[in-house]
């Protein structure tokens, strides 16, 4: 995976994107430790943030990572119905289904927002979600066209 | 001034082999706020430990960073170090090198740079932690037990023997719920009323428990070690204090024509009456809806008869205020309504009975005093069939799950059929034979080889009723391949197991989750079996899943250990991170009240100096909040943070990626 | 002037005579302007007009402590502003008893209505208010763009944004004691008239209206620089009707949109 996904690299020589992930403790971080554990290589531009649920993700979140120049911004949580705290994955969702259509609309494109359910047990999932989401924001190159980046004065 | 101090740990190999340790400890090094960074080998040794208690006292650190394994591995550990070296236990982070980076990475170049990456942000966020302590939460060391069935007796008698107070609370006249109603028990063939009323006995008479019968739960409030319920204590009309349970009002009251519930309504009873003779308490009530001198204002025999003028018509229901710091609901279940299916008759054919009129009918105490005699004229029936999973694995009309107790009844249905009648034919109709438990294979197969029960594998697609009485089932053998038709004299449904009707109410007041079926939801299907979604919530018996007896003593057991624990501390100790209200921003606009999954965001009045509310915001209960922090990503105006997981926390996070 | 305005007068009068209502909050007509009238006295509800013309949404007057010290009131509403009354009960500011409505629409007065009889007249009689149709043309061609096409057609609409806040201030549905924008522990939007700053506080401006915008249209009207405030709140309304089924301002007991969820909520872009 990870050389399929070094191959990918063409729209811009050496470009290693900066992809912020937004993920919940108890799912897609035990997701990610278990990648770990059972040694499942992946790409690494990926910075995780980690929040105990998916409900406390504000979409303020996004914009700030953006804001500071990420190519991509991932969000992960638990599946419907394994939500730790039984509901918040699904207030959760609410909040993105609105604004991630927001987002589209100023402009902000596909392939710039990534959203996945990761359990506890899916460290493969897990693994191959970070390879393609990097393979797919390298393709894109540079988030040249970022409506929420802040300029250098 | 933040002194802040990274180790950075090897793991041995573990990171050390792809992290240069030592690069990313000079580079931590240079961070601002940084005063110590150090490397080791296995930081979580005794050595490891103490270089960071040393560095802690001598450097007088305000926060450390532990760069080493997953904080699910050894965040305790490490907290517990940086506690004993008298720094607050929440101002120490660590940044996951070893799952997130060393192991899932090759390059080293690379990874180091990652570790440093997650370093810096740790760094960062810890910098913004502040000292928090372990909300204390004071518990009312009385348990609330709802449903005096075998689950709610075993879970009250094992938290009575462990030294704490039980409220018992029953909404029929007597405890004892299903099992009371059952003839024999499988797979021992042991008289259920044998085994069970000796508990019921010790039960109401245990110094620790407190019955309440004949009430219901009303209402319940507060959280996890204060709760505080509303039980409605029905009318009696009959106090309890006077009478002596003699008798004499049953047998005199003129009105005896009343279905008996506790015969699955193939017994009679009168309008004052008890359940059943071995009832406890054995103290009988008034059947508002029947007794003409409630409904019409006359008769008055019972009242006339008492000789301890117990009987009081004026009788009102009451509402009982009680305090208690944890609640078990076992409030079992019931069987499915099999009218539902029109090819069975859709509930008229009288000699088509469920699993409970054939327990009341082998039943000695019952209404046949255990000869099995068919309702519709009392006849020996000399053929019966048994139709299993009558509602059960049909998704369509019935429930989709298999209710697992009934292959098991149902054998014994046909086993004491067969000791009854000698020359009966019992037919047992079965899509698989689901026997798994101590000894229950064997007992199926005895069924089967030694009681001559015929098993018949496939569904009945229809029973009618001929003109002279016989019942006609027609079926298919699945494994001859061909159709069936028997000429029965009675049939038995062994109907679903579905939840008390209106349990979802229940579950509502107490903060617990529902599945499809109305079966209350376990916190974790595998690890937290009896605790719930609300904390200081259990769960005891059929009312999760359909259960047999054993399982649900062993269930309602598990509950009283788990009851014992949470009383065995006066105070309970919660994990400090939880939602914050700032109260000044707060502008009442409720959305957080509305999206808690525990009702931990409350109404709050503010009042001033004469007690007039100035306004009104949202507060969060310390001991109901889990820490989610979906009210604060809701809430607009940023009024509500979560300790731990702050706004400036991550947005330090945020920022230090850029 | 619509042509009953004197059966409004006389309404508002009969409340504050009856001493029902202490404060009537309606138009009045200042030049070629249409301003809000705050009437107290019987004898001054001479001044108190309607026409089409009366675009500002006087429930965003409700937040504040002057008018609120006056409850119970009564309110000159149009439809949308019935709408935001609604809301402001379900998200508990006002409560039956402080707000009585004289409601108004572009045919006239339609008489005075407690909160329970305004949401029946509203679900009765308005229940299909139709979006304005340049709105969604404008809508489907920006939708047609590339994205990069949208992101410059916004940074230019965005671009002449001063952040005076005109149209939080002429939006009943912004009562927020202290706006997110003016936090500054963390300042998670940047307060300085540049690109980043106003990308954000519009965005986040248009997203706390999720589930909550009546798209009465006062906040673009307020806005002294133009920006198309409306094409963002429509887009908003649309998607929450689209997604969740839920109309804004109907229902006075409404959950909030964004803070409850159905387990069968779409979520095909979640992998």
């Amino acid at each position: 995976m990870t050389q399929a996904t070094t191959q990918t690299e063409t729209k811009a020589e050496g470009f290693e994107p900066r992809i912020v992930a937004f993920v919940c403790n108890w799912c897609t971080y035990a997701g990610a430790d278990l990648a770990g554990t059972s040694r499942l290589q992946y790409a690494p531009h990926v910075r995780i943030v980690k929040l105990p649920c998916t409900g406390r993700i504000d979409p303020l979140f996004i914009l700030k990572a953006y804001e500071g120049g990420a190519d991509a911004v991932l969000v992960s949580g638990c599946h419907p119905g394994d939500c730790h705290y039984t509901s918040g994955n699904y207030h959760a969702r609410r909040r993105w289904t609105i604004f991630r259509r927001l987002l589209s609309l100023a402009g902000v494109e596909e392939g710039r927002l990534f959203f996945s359910w990761v359990s506890a047990a899916e460290g493969q999932k897990f693994a191959d979600l970070i390879n393609d989401v990097t393979a797919q924001v390298k393709a894109a190159g540079p988030f040249k066209h970022n409506p929420a980046r802040r300029q250098a004065w | 001034m933040a002194r802040i101090g990274v180790f950075i740990c090897h793991c041995g190999e573990n990171i050390g082999r792809t992290v240069d340790c030592a690069a990313v400890a000079q580079e931590s090094a240079k961070l601002p706020g940084v005063v110590v960074s150090l490397d080791y080998k296995y930081m979580c040794s005794d050595p490891g430990q103490q270089m960071i208690k040393n560095a802690i006292a001598e450097q007088k650190l305000t926060g450390v960073v532990v760069a080493a394994c997953s904080p699910r591995m050894h965040e305790t550990t490490f907290r517990r170090a940086a506690a004993e070296a008298g720094l607050n236990p929440y101002l120490l982070e660590m940044a996951n090198l070893r799952e997130h980076c060393s192991w899932v990475h090759e390059d080293r170049p690379i990874a180091t740079g990652k570790a440093v990456d997650l370093v810096r942000v740790m760094v960062e966020k810890v910098k913004r932690n502040r000292a928090l302590y372990p909300i204390q939460v004071n518990v009312e060391p009385t348990a609330m037990v709802v449903g005096g069935g075998i689950a709610g007796i075993q879970a009250a008698l094992d938290i009575a023997a462990g030294g704490k107070k039980v409220i018992l609370v029953e909404k029929s006249p007597s405890i004892g719920g299903h099992m009371a109603r059952l003839s024999e028990t499988f797979p021992t063939l042991d008289c259920s009323q044998c085994i069970l009323t000796p508990r019921m006995v010790e039960a109401a008479s245990h110094p620790n428990i407190t019955l309440m019968t004949y009430s219901e739960v009303e209402a319940v409030d507060g959280f996890i070690g204060n709760f505080e319920v509303t039980i409605r204590k029905k009318a009696r009309y009959v106090d309890p204090a006077k009478c002596t349970g003699c008798g004499s009002c049953y047998t005199k009251c003129p009105q005896k024509k009343i279905p008996s519930e506790f015969d699955a309504l193939l017994g009679k009873r009168s309008a004052i009456y008890t359940p059943f003779p071995q009832a406890v308490p054995n103290k009988p009530v008034i059947d508002a809806e029947h007794c003409t001198m409630l409904t019409k204002g006359k008769c008055g025999v019972c009242k006339k008869i008492c000789p301890r003028d117990a009987i009081n018509y004026e009788d009102k229901d009451e509402l009982v205020k009680v305090k208690v710091g944890a609640i078990v609901l076992a409030t079992g279940f019931e069987l499915w309504d099999h009218s539902k299916y029109g090819e069975y008759g859709g509930g008229r054919l009288v000699d088509v009975i469920d699993g409970f009129q054939f327990e009341r009918l082998a039943s000695a105490s019952g209404p046949t005093a255990g000869e099995i005699r068919r309702p519709s004229d009392g006849q020996v029936p000399h053929t019966v069939v048994f139709i299993q999973c009558c509602g059960s694995r049909d998704e369509k009309q019935g429930m989709a799950y298999c209710s697992k107790i009934c292959c098991m009844y149902t054998a014994k249905h046909a086993m004491l059929y067969r000791h009854k009648v000698h020359d009966g034919r019992a037919v047992v109709f079965y899509m698989d034979i689901r026997a798994a438990g101590k000894g229950y294979d064997e007992f199926t197969r005895r069924a089967i080889e030694s009681d001559g029960a015929e098993y018949v594998r496939g569904r009945v697609s229809r029973i009618y009723r001929r003109a002279d009485g016989k019942l006609i089932v027609r079926g298919a053998d699945t494994l001859a391949g061909r159709p069936v038709s028997i000429e029965a004299d009675l049939v038995v449904l062994a109907d679903a197991v579905v939840p008390r009707k209106g349990g979802e109410k229940l579950a509502q007041m107490c903060g617990v989750g529902y599945d499809t079926n109305g079966f209350y939801s376990e916190a974790h299907p595998k690890l937290r079996p009896v605790e719930t979604a609300a904390a200081g919530v259990f769960l005891a018996g059929a009312c999760q899943a359909p259960k047999d007896i054993p399982d649900t003593v062993a269930q309602a057991s598990a509950c009283a250990a788990k009851v014992l624990g949470l009383f065995a501390a006066p105070k309970l100790e919660r994990e400090p991170i939880v939602a914050r209200v700032n109260q000044n921003l707060c502008v009442h606009c409720r959305a957080c009240i509305n999206t808690c999954p525990y009702g931990a965001t409350q109404d709050r009045e503010i009042k001033d100096r004469q007690g007039n509310v100035v306004k009104v915001v949202a507060e969060v209960n310390e001991g109901l909040c889990q820490g989610c922090g979906t009210c604060v990503a809701i809430c607009r105006s940023n009024a509500i943070d979560l300790d731990g997981f702050t706004d400036e926390q991550i947005f330090a996070e945020i920022a230090t990626l850029e | 002037m619509v042509a009953n305005i004197n059966e409004i007068q006389s309404a508002a009068a009969a409340l504050l005579n009856e001493g029902k209502v202490k404060l009537v909050l309606g138009y009045r007509v200042r030049g070629n302007d249409r301003v809000p009238a705050f009437v107290t006295q019987a004898d001054q509800v001479g001044c108190l007009a309607y026409d089409s013309a009366c675009t500002q949404n006087l429930a965003a007057y409700l937040r504040k402590g002057e008018v609120r010290s006056r409850m119970p009131l009564a309110v000159v509403a149009r439809p949308e502003v019935m709408r935001s009354l609604m809301l402001l009960t379900a998200e508990s500011q006002i409560a039956e008893g402080q707000v009585t409505v004289l409601a108004v629409d572009e045919q006239g007065f339609h008489g005075v209505l407690d909160l329970a009889g305004t949401a029946k007249l509203l679900n009765e009689q308005y229940a299909r208010i139709a979006p304005d149709s340049s709105l969604m043309e404008q809508l489907a061609k920006i939708e047609a763009m590339t994205p990069q096409e949208r992101s410059a057609f916004w940074s230019e609409q965005f671009e002449p944004c001063t952040r005076c806040y005109a149209c939080r201030a002429a939006c009943p549905g912004c009562f927020c004691e202290r706006c997110i924008v003016e936090m500054n522990t963390p300042q998670w939007i940047s307060t300085a008239a540049e690109s980043h700053g106003n990308f954000a506080w519009h965005m986040i401006r248009a997203f706390h209206q999720a589930g909550r915008c009546v798209e009465c249209g006062a906040c673009q009207d307020a806005c002294p620089q133009g920006i198309p405030l409306m094409l963002l709140n429509h887009f908003i309304a649309r998607e929450v009707e689209r997604e969740f089924d839920a109309r804004n301002g109907y229902d006075p007991q409404a959950e909030p949109v964004i803070g409850s969820w159905k387990q069968d909520d779409k979520q095909e872009y979640i992998r």
